[in-house]
C-alpha cells in the first residue's frame, strides 16, 4: 500500500500510457493482417505526417533520450555536436534515399531491405546477397535491442523502483506483444502517436533543470565551473561549456557518424521509405523529419551537463560512471510526481517505437528472407511464423539484457557502425550506380562486419592511440573502396540494361523515345 | 559557453531552416503504386 501511495501519480500515467497504446493497437489490428503485404508495409499507404513522425520517433529511442542525454553529464555540452551529425543524416537521409528508395522498391516489389538486395543485383549470387544480409541485421540488431531495453529498465528502476530485471521483460515482451497485433500498419500510427508525445517529453525535459535551479542565467554560472571530477578522477572545472576538454572530438565524431549514418543505412528506418503513400507525403516528411528531430536533439543531447547543476559533489561522482542513470537521478530529484509520469510516458514511447519498428524488421528478416529462401512456405503461414519468431527473438534480447556487455550507448553505437559499413555502399550504390554488381554488394558487406569486429574487439582495447577511432571510419572505408573496387574488377556481372531500365526507372522514358 | 561548444545548436537550428526551404523548391518524383500482388518467395 504504501508503494502506491508513494508512485501514485507516475503509475497512472503509466496506465494511461499503456492503455492507449494497447487500445490503438487492437483497433488497427483489424486494419492490418490480411496479408503479407499489409502486414509488412501497410499497402504503402501511411501518410506523410505519420511516416515522418514515425521516423522520428524509430530513430530517437531510448538509447538517445537516456544514454546520450546521460552521456553529456561525462562529456560536458560539446556532446550536442553528436547531435548535429545526426540532423545532418536525417536530411541527407530523406533528400538522397527518400524518394528514390520508395520509387525503386515498388518497380521492384520489395517488401524487405534484404530482398531488394536480391532484386536490384540480379545474379545467381544475389540470393546469398539476400540472406548474409538477413544475418548481419539479426546479428545487430540484437545489440540494439539491449541497449533499448537496459536504458528503460534503469529508468523503471531509479523512478518506480521496478528491479531491473522485471523492468526489462514488461518493456521487451509488452512491446512484442502489440507489434505482434498491429503489424506495420499498427507500428507506424502508434509511432506517430508516440512521435508527439516524445517531441513534448523532449522539451519538459531541458525545462527540468532550469525550473530546479531557478533559471537560465543561474544554472549556466552554476554549470560554467563545477567542481566534480571526470571520469578519469580529474576535475571538470569549467570543462562543461569548453569544447572538447572533456573527450575528443573524434570520440564524438566516431558516436555521430556511427549512429547518425544509421538514418541511411538501417533497416527499419529504410523501410519507412517505402510506406508513403504519394508525393505529398514524401514532401511532408521530407520537410518535417529533420525539424522533429532537431529541436528533439537540441533538447536532449546536452541535458546531462545541465543536471550537473542539480546534483552533490558525491552524486556527480557516481553518475559519471554510471550516465544511463543520469535522467532517472534526474527525474528523482526533481521531485514532482506528475512531471516524472509525463517523462516517463515519453521515454517509454522512445524505447517502444523504436522497439517495435526493430522486432517487426527482425520478424519479416527471419521469415521472409531466411526461413522461406531456405524452404519456401505457403503464403498463409509467412504472418504466423513472423509473429512467432519475433517472439522468440524477444526472448534471446531478454537475455543478454540480463547480462549487458556495455552501456546503451556504446551498444547503439556499435549495432550502427555494422549497419552503415555492411549496409551503406551496396544501397547507395544500388539506388545510384548502375555498375555496382552482386560480388561487390557482398565483399563490402563481408568486409564492413569483419573489419567492425576486429576494430571493437581487436583494436580499440589493445592500442591507446586509437581508444577513440571508433570502428565506423575503418569499416566504412573499407567496405566502400571493396564495393568499389569489386564492382569494377567484376563489371561482367552487372545485370542487364533490360533489368537496370526497370530499377532506374528509364524503361518508360526509352519506350516513349522509341515510339 | 564558448563559440565551437554553442556552434551545434545554431548549425541544427540552420539546417532545419534550409532543409525546408530547399524542399519547397525542389522537384519530388514519386511513383503511383500499383495493386501488388501476394508474394510467394
Amino acid at each position: 500500500m504504501n508503494y502506491l501511495a508513494t508512485h501514485s501519480t507516475v503509475l497512472l500515467c503509466m496506465v494511461v500510457y499503456l492503455g492507449l497504446i494497447i487500445t490503438l493497437g487492437w483497433y488497427l489490428q483489424r486494419q492490418s493482417a490480411k496479408t503479407v503485404g499489409e502486414y509488412y508495409l501497410a499497402n504503402r499507404r501511411i501518410p506523410g505526417w505519420v511516416v515522418s513522425l514515425a521516423f522520428f520517433s524509430t530513430f530517437i529511442s531510448t538509447n538517445t533520450y537516456i544514454g546520450q542525454a546521460g552521456e553529456s553529464f561525462r562529456y560536458g555540452l560539446s556532446w550536442t555536436w553528436v547531435g548535429l551529425f545526426w540532423a545532418i543524416f536525417c536530411v541527407v537521409s530523406w533528400m538522397i534515399l527518400g524518394p528514390r528508395m520508395r520509387n525503386q522498391s515498388i518497380r521492384l516489389k520489395s517488401f524487405t531491405v534484404p530482398d531488394y538486395f536480391q532484386l536490384r543485383y540480379q545474379s545467381p549470387l544475389s540470393r546469398s546477397i539476400r540472406v548474409l544480409s538477413a544475418f548481419i541485421i539479426l546479428f545487430a540488431t540484437v545489440w540494439y535491442m539491449t541497449g533499448i531495453a537496459k536504458g528503460i529498465a534503469h529508468l523503471l528502476q531509479s523512478v518506480l523502483d521496478v528491479p531491473y530485471m522485471y523492468g526489462a521483460g514488461f518493456m521487451l515482451f509488452f512491446t512484442c506483444f502489440y507489434t505482434i497485433l498491429g503489424g506495420m500498419y499498427g507500428i507506424m500510427w502508434t509511432d506517430a502517436v508516440q512521435g508527439i508525445l516524445m517531441f513534448a517529453v523532449a522539451l519538459l525535459m531541458l525545462a527540468i533543470p532550469f525550473m530546479y535551479v531557478g533559471g537560465y542565467d543561474v544554472l549556466m554560472a552554476k554549470i560554467a565551473y563545477v567542481d566534480h571530477v571526470s571520469k578519469k578522477g580529474t576535475p571538470i572545472g569549467s570543462g562543461l561549456v569548453s569544447f572538447g576538454q572533456l573527450t575528443s572530438f573524434l570520440y564524438i565524431a566516431g558516436i555521430g557518424l556511427s549512429v547518425g549514418m544509421k538514418q541511411i543505412s538501417e533497416p527499419k528506418l529504410l523501410i519507412r521509405f517505402y510506406t508513403v503513400k504519394d508525393r505529398k507525403g514524401m514532401k511532408f516528411a521530407m520537410t518535417w523529419t529533420p525539424i522533429f528531430m532537431g529541436v528533439s536533439l537540441v533538447c536532449v543531447m546536452g541535458l546531462g551537463a545541465l543536471v550537473h547543476a542539480m546534483v552533490t559533489t558525491e552524486e556527480a561522482a557516481y553518475l559519471v560512471n554510471n550516465t544511463d542513470e543520469v535522467v532517472g537521478f534526474m527525474l528523482k530529484k526533481f521531485n514532482s510526481p506528475l512531471v516524472s509520469g509525463i517523462c516517463l510516458m515519453g521515454l517509454f514511447a522512445a524505447g517502444m517505437a523504436a522497439l517495435a519498428s526493430v522486432t517487426l524488421v527482425v520478424g519479416t528478416t527471419l521469415v521472409k528472407d531466411i526461413w522461406n529462401v531456405w524452404r519456401p512456405m505457403p503464403v498463409e503461414h509467412i504472418i504466423p511464423r513472423t509473429k512467432l519468431v519475433m517472439f522468440l527473438y524477444c526472448v534471446l534480447v531478454y537475455y543478454f539484457t540480463l547480462f549487458p556487455p556495455a552501456g546503451v550507448v556504446e551498444l547503439s553505437a556499435f549495432a550502427g557502425s555494422v549497419y552503415v559499413a555492411s549496409f551503406l555502399p551496396t544501397i547507395f550504390g544500388g539506388l545510384y550506380f548502375r555498375w555496382g554488381t552482386d560480388l561487390g554488394s557482398i565483399a563490402s558487406m563481408m568486409t564492413g562486419i569483419v573489419v567492425n569486429i576486429i576494430w571493437r574487439f581487436g583494436v580499440r582495447p589493445n592500442y591507446e592511440s586509437m581508444a577513440d577511432v571508433h570502428e565506423v571510419f575503418p569499416a566504412f572505408i573499407a567496405s566502400f573502396v571493396v564495393y568499389v573496387i569489386a564492382s569494377y574488377l567484376t563489371a561482367s556481372r552487372k545485370p542487364n540494361d533490360e533489368h537496370l531500365s526497370v530499377v532506374f526507372g528509364t524503361e518508360q522514358l526509352a519506350s516513349q523515345s522509341t515510339s | 559557453m564558448d563559440f565551437l561548444t554553442a556552434f551545434p545548436y545554431w548549425a541544427i537550428l540552420v539546417i532545419m531552416i534550409v532543409n525546408a526551404i530547399a524542399v519547397q523548391f525542389m522537384k519530388i518524383d514519386v511513383q503511383d503504386d500499383e495493386k501488388e500482388k501476394e508474394p510467394t518467395k
